[in-house]
């Protein structure tokens, strides 16, 4: 049951955690509850209605900016990784493609880190926006399809780039407009993204705009409503 | 549902709940849940329930009290009984104009 506990935002756990285990010690969780328990984790994340004290914010606020500054910064550092690996492996000349395999992992890893990143991002450093849920659903999505076989690969990168631009956007305008500039012009160039050229190679820029997303992620500073 | 209770989307009834629970009297979330199975007949699932309270508590309708153990209370605060009054007092008169309809529907 912890497990599914788990699977809501750091700072709800911070204020909730505690009566929420409690209850479920006295009443074990059906299959129902189970199920409601990952809706209400969803919706936690997507529409975090904590009451804000000043005199107790601080502590959670820090500790979902810093679990969403730690994603941004790994799975940018995947995408760095995952561009430089597609790049350096040869074109296999029998098939006439290259094999990417294991390096291609590390792509979908980054892009489901990242993804968790801009929930977290959603969560703390800009919140109250509908278009920052919809946005960070869509690449969350997005970033799970990249997992599935053709087409469905290519439907989830293509749905992770434009929601990443419409996130970039957002960070643009309600928290940091040269960040978030960086990760939309970033993740429009990645629609330019091949892995059986040079072009492997613009998975660094966007994988270094999301390091300086994670920057601002570790910022004390209050959390900022976009419009 | 009506304002403000709209806003609230699928946990506006549970809001609403959650309300007449606390009406009588303090309860933490155990209680809240088994006072509403008995007034409803439908279990209140702990992921509504919290989402639940959370937008109550962040719209100033109920406040937490200090922990007992791990358990903490929550009461109506003054804003949320108004509230609560203002829908009930809406409910009633949908169900009787509800209730007047079908019996002059009857005759």
């Amino acid at each position: 049951m912890s497990r599914l506990v788990r699977l809501y935002p750091p700072a709800w756990r911070d204020r909730y955690l505690d009566e929420l285990e409690d209850l479920l010690a006295d009443r074990p969780p059906t299959l129902r509850d189970r199920l409601d328990l990952i809706r209400g984790a969803v919706d936690a994340w997507i529409h975090p209605q904590l009451v804000r004290r000043p005199a107790r914010q601080e502590e959670p606020a820090f500790s979902s900016r810093l679990f969403a500054g730690v994603a941004a910064v790994i799975g940018g550092g995947l995408w760095i990784a995952g561009g430089l690996a597609i790049r350096a492996i040869p074109r296999n000349p029998s098939l006439g493609y290259k094999e990417t395999g294991a390096a291609a992992l590390i792509l979908v890893a980054a892009m489901l880190v990242t993804a968790l990143a801009a929930t977290a991002l959603a969560g703390s450093v800009i919140v109250g926006s509908r278009r920052v849920g919809a946005a960070v659903t869509v690449m969350l999505l997005g970033a799970m399809l990249t997992a599935m076989p053709w087409p469905l690969l290519i439907v989830g990168f293509f749905a992770y780039v434009i929601a990443t631009v419409a996130f970039g956007a957002i960070v643009a305008a309600s928290a940091s407009r040269v960040v978030g500039s960086l990760l939309a012009v970033a993740a429009l160039i990645l629609t330019s993204f091949n892995t059986e050229d040079e072009r492997a190679l613009i998975a660094i820029p966007f994988g270094l705009a999301w390091i300086a997303l994670g920057s601002i992620a570790f910022r004390r500073a209050p959390a900022v409503t976009a419009a | 549902m009506t304002q403000p209770f709209g806003e609230l989307g699928r946990f506006a009834e549970p809001s609403l709940y959650i309300l007449v629970s606390l009406s009588n009297g303090p309860k933490h979330g155990y209680a809240i849940m088994t006072d509403v199975e008995q007034m409803t007949g439908a279990p209140l699932g702990p992921g509504t329930l919290y989402g639940a309270l959370a937008r109550l508590e962040r719209r100033g309708l109920i406040e937490a009290l200090e922990p007992e153990d791990r358990r903490r209370p929550y009461r109506l605060t003054g804003a949320g009984a108004t509230t609560l009054a203002a829908q009930l007092a809406h409910l009633e008169g949908f169900v009787r104009t509800g209730l007047e309809r079908l019996g002059g529907g009857i005759k």
